[in-house]
């Protein structure tokens, strides 16, 4: 059982004022929430709407903050737009840190947005009879043909479970500070006085709430909820790692790593329908070869091709990943050459909660957050998305990253956070001179044998030998295929919104002007495989033959692992000729 | 407000077929039926004078902008695809149908094209729309006629606990008499799928694919999906079958069948009776194996055959050797000027005087012949045009259905071949639906 604190503020909109992107029809008024369990934060921001019996108590969560990685993700995934904040209470103030956009163009990593006063003044309460309040809230997933335009919405309600509730007189303060993005503009003027102010216990619902009554699915533009799926990647540098399972663990499980691809083999087993299996199609994906990617990233400028107001078009933002490539091809079971190279990435770990958001739910990337560590003088510090240490302060380079850790809390301390994988890298700050400059021609030269992620001796199976393997050897020098599929989210998401279910192709078009470097030396990485790591994660360690709860070592000679800087767009397709 | 069907490539040899086909079938602007064709190509004046003599409206647009193709779509409730060659048409307009929500349905026999198509049936299960293609002579009598030896055989038998299981088949055999009056596209089609190999469906044992998140050791020998080798170490004694696709040589599966005395007046074709036969990369095959999985049946093999008679099969054996030569760019574009040289396609005279023969064998898990039957058709230029316009216009009809991928018959909706508009003019040689 958590505490709660639920203010409701009537609201009239201001006279030529826009419309908050979002918002929904008949609003009455504004709500603010805050849950607290312990040192775990949830705070709701939210519109009251006329509901459908003319209940006032409905509310439309428009934007809120979690301070616990765990909780966001999953309330995520069931319609509440929540991003990671680090949110801490001191003497009844609670100050919320979150990325924002303010003046400048850079996302402002250490910006507060919120704070909240009146937590801890819980005088002249009164007994009152049960507060219902819910929250309808959409869960969404692409549209399974129009993936890169159309938003399907499942409507449903949540009615947490209040008790004791009391209703509340005293301060409670909302201070919301002027930013560009997240628009809070309608709660920085109305959220002032409240009309009523409630607290008492609540219980956060486990199971998948009802649907809304009267409601089917419906469909929204894309650009309206998520934004428009183009994007541009500049200053990317990788760290990456050739993993050859067939060296390092055991590649006959590999096929599992990419079951999400071949839904619609499961989908005509289950529907036990002879009328229907004939009717669905019967390719499926393969791994196209036993070596694995794995990569480190850190994009420098993460932009928008195309912006809503008020985000610019020189907006960006900075992350790191850590991502697992497993390069797939469609086959038929007489294929004698497989087709349509892609990657697929079953498990992808950033530090940015915008990317984690929308990459999870428009996206069908299974995007967890994450804490990045670099050796600095001896200690480990965390970096933020943009490789400093601080505001202000130099990037650390890429090559000190040393330790990349689940992140249980926003900002919370090293040892909160399980560990997903220590590097210990040789030659950490390489030098200018060592990276060769590559030209899209020499992908064709002699050389391109021992360049970019995979090369012709990965390539084992004969329906991957030919010209597969010479489309994915030449491609990813001067662009790629990725697919995922969605939704993503919970067990209980994904059979909500089954029928959905999509695969989601996008292009990664590269840059002239990649550079490449070969360090020398060994990479020695150690996998952990804690239990709350995500499956696919665990089941990767796995065939590294590392058990749940374990931990391996995993040495690559110069040669198997590489660093590459360039830059990329990336635009999501309907996956239609 | 009626429907309309809209007929892409309709200046081509069998689209101006099939918009006559349509016009005699009442799908002009001016009848007063609910149902309307629009014609459509990329050639203004060709398309202007196709419409002109047929009564239609039109709409001039190429495929090279999606967007805009989307847009042509509009009001369109099955798109008719005539314009090959079917590789640079097919996905692109089908794609558009996906876009547009209409049914997609086309005349090609170029295999690759087909199984491309194919890939798209999630997205048209999705969309709610059905994508049919081969809705021609060749694969649309076949499927129609398969479908109907399948409906008499029964659809389906029970397990011991009541279940419904796949009824097991020996074979199915569909073999096609010679064509010797090729059309200018349909001779550039066949060159296309000029192979060393022969695609036949073939029945077996795959381990079932493991379901998402399910716990287990790593499967030791033979992925999921993958055909399993006889004796294979940990076995299990009775694997699920399942037909799939295999290739064999050009020219190794050869047989004789039984096509029928044929008309008389056609020397070359008087021959008749029982001939020699030979396995071609036709797509007959692979409708045959939807139309068998749609049925609940498992076959253990599916072949098609052509008539090729002695000379042929020495021709066919030396085309499938030299094929690696014959489809490289330089041989390709000597074959594709030789093409040019050919008539457009056969004249209304060898049309009307051209006769065909489709023969469909079945034999039960014993290998007992069940079916023989030997279906007479008109010209196939001509069976074209009727199967694709019947197949639209049921297509647009409220009550068709169907979604995903479907086959000829499926968008006939109709498994009968005697008294039908589609097959007007086919007679049963030997056998036939009772």
């Amino acid at each position: 059982m958590a505490d709660f604190w639920l203010a409701t503020y009537d609201w009239t909109p201001a006279k030529g004022a826009p419309a908050t992107p979002g918002q929904p029809k008949n609003v009455i008024g504004l709500a603010l929430e805050v849950m607290r369990e312990g040192d775990q934060y949830g705070i709701l921001f939210s519109w009251i709407v006329r509901g459908a019996s003319g209940s006032q108590t409905t509310l439309v969560c428009q934007i809120g903050f979690a301070n616990e990685a765990k909780v966001c993700g999953v309330w995520t995934d069931r319609g509440f737009p929540l991003l990671d904040a680090a949110i801490r209470e001191s003497d009844g103030t609670l100050t919320v840190t979150c990325p924002c956009y303010d003046e400048g163009p850079a996302l402002d990593y250490g910006a507060t947005p919120i704070t909240i006063n009146g937590l801890g003044k819980r005088t002249d309460l009164n007994p009152t009879q049960g507060l219902n309040a819910s929250y309808s809230q959409n869960l969404r997933t692409p549209d399974p043909v129009f993936c890169s335009s159309l938003i399907v919405q499942d409507g449903i309600t949540w009615s947490p479970a209040r008790s004791n509730v009391m209703n509340l007189k005293g301060a409670f303060e909302v201070k919301i500070n002027k930013t560009r993005y997240p628009v809070l503009e309608a709660f920085r003027t109305g959220v002032t006085q409240p009309k009523s102010l409630w607290s008492g216990k609540i219980e956060i619902p486990q199971a998948p709430a009802e649907p809304r009554s009267g409601t089917a699915l419906s469909i929204a533009n894309r650009d309206e909820t998520f934004g428009f799926p183009a994007f541009i990647f500049d200053s990317v540098e990788i760290e990456g790692f050739r993993i050859d399972l067939s060296r390092h663990g055991d590649a006959s499980g590999l096929s599992e790593l990419i079951d999400p691809l071949n839904f619609h083999l499961d989908g005509k087993g289950a529907a036990g329908n002879s009328g229907v299996a004939s009717a669905l199609s019967d390719f499926r994906y393969e791994p196209a070869t036993r070596t694995v990617n794995l990569e480190l990233l850190r994009y420098g400028k993460m932009k928008l091709v195309n912006v809503n107001k008020p985000l610019r078009p020189d907006d960006f933002q900075s992350q790191h990943e850590l991502v697992l490539k497993v390069l797939v091809g469609r086959v038929d079971d007489d294929t004698a050459q497989a087709r349509n190279p892609a990657i697929f990435v079953p498990a992808i770990f950033v530090d940015n909660t915008w990317s984690r958001a929308i990459g999870r739910a428009a996206q069908g990337f299974d995007k967890r957050m994450a804490e990045f560590w670099a050796k600095t003088s001896g200690d480990l510090e965390r970096l933020l998305p943009d490789g400093r240490v601080a505001p202000g302060k130099d990037p650390i380079p890429l090559g000190n990253v040393s330790e990349i850790r689940l992140q249980a809390k926003t900002f919370g301390a090293r040892n909160e956070g399980e560990c997903l994988l220590t590097l210990d890298c040789p030659q950490k700050a390489i030098a200018e001179s060592s990276f060769l400059t590559v030209g899209l021609g020499i992908i064709y030269n002699p050389l391109s044998f021992s360049i970019g992620r995979w090369r012709q001796s990965d390539f084992e199976d004969e329906e991957f030998r030919r010209s597969f393997a010479r489309d994915a050897i030449a491609g990813p020098l001067e662009g790629f295929e990725s697919i995922q599929v969605t939704p993503i989210g919970g067990t209980d998401v994904q059979t909500r919104l089954a029928n959905e279910t999509t695969w989601i192709t996008g292009t990664f078009k590269i840059d002239p002007g990649v550079s490449i470097a070969w360090p020398d030396g060994v990479a020695s990485l150690t996998f952990h495989a804690p239990e709350v790591a995500p499956v696919a994660w665990k089941d990767f360690c796995k065939l590294l033959g590392i058990k749940a709860g374990g931990s391996g070592i995993v040495s690559l000679p110069p040669g198997e692992w590489y660093r590459v800087r360039l830059s990329t767009q990336l635009t999501i397709g309907d996956g239609l000729p | 407000m009626g429907t309309n069907i809209l007929l892409y490539g309709a200046t081509g040899y069998s689209g101006r077929l099939i918009a006559a086909e349509a016009k005699k079938r009442k799908l002009a602007r001016d009848d007063s039926t609910n149902c309307r064709m629009i014609l459509a190509a990329r050639d203004a004046q060709a398309l202007r004078e196709v419409a002109t003599k047929n009564g239609m409206d039109y709409r001039v647009f190429g495929l090279d902008d999606s967007a805009e193709v989307v847009r042509r779509l509009a009001g369109i409730k099955v798109v008719l695809n005539a314009a090959g060659p079917f590789a640079f048409t097919a996905e692109r307009l089908a794609g558009a149908a996906i876009r547009a929500r209409c049914h997609y349905v086309d005349i090609n026999g170029e295999i690759d094209v087909y199984r491309k198509l194919d890939d798209l049936a999630l997205k048209a299960w999705n969309r709610q729309i059905a994508l049919v293609s081969g809705a021609g002579a060749w694969a649309g009598t076949s499927d129609v006629l398969l479908s109907g030896a399948l409906e008499e055989l029964g659809r389906e038998a029970l397990d011991e606990l009541g279940r419904a299981k796949a009824k097991p088949l020996a074979a199915i055999r569909i073999a096609l008499s010679q064509i010797l009056d090729f059309s200018r596209g349909s001779a550039a089609s066949a060159a296309r799928m000029l192979r060393e190999q022969v695609l036949v469906v073939r029945a077996r044992a795959v381990r079932e694919p493991k379901k998402a998140g399910a716990a287990g050791e790593p499967v030791k020998a033979g992925a999921a999906g993958e055909p399993v080798k006889a004796g294979a170490v940990g076995e299990p004694k009775r694997l699920p079958r399942k037909m799939v696709y295999v290739h064999e040589p050009v020219g190794k599966i050869e047989r004789i069948f039984d096509f029928g005395s044929l008309v008389p007046s056609r020397d070359r074709l008087a021959r008749g009776g029982r001939d020699i036969a030979s396995a071609a990369n036709m797509i007959d095959t692979l409708s045959a194996k939807h139309t068998a999985e749609r049925y609940n049946v498992i076959a253990a093999g599916i072949e098609t055959y052509v008539q090729t008679g002695s000379l042929g099969r020495f021709a066919y054996d030396f085309a499938g050797m030299a094929s690696s030569i014959l489809t490289c760019p330089y041989a390709r574009g000597f074959t594709q000027a030789q093409m040019q040289l050919l008539p457009e396609g056969p004249t209304q005279q060898e049309r009307s005087d051209g006769r065909h023969v489709v023969v469909l064998e079945i034999e039960d898990e014993f290998h007992t012949r069940v079916i023989d039957w030997c279906l007479e058709t008109p010209d196939v230029y001509q069976l074209t045009a009727q199967i694709a316009v019947a197949a639209a216009r049921n297509m647009a009809s409220t009550g068709f259905k169907k979604i995903g991928w479907a086959t000829p018959a499926e968008a006939l909706g109709s498994t009968k071949i005697q008294g039908t508009a589609a097959f007007d003019g086919c007679r049963f040689l030997r056998g036939g639906a009772a």
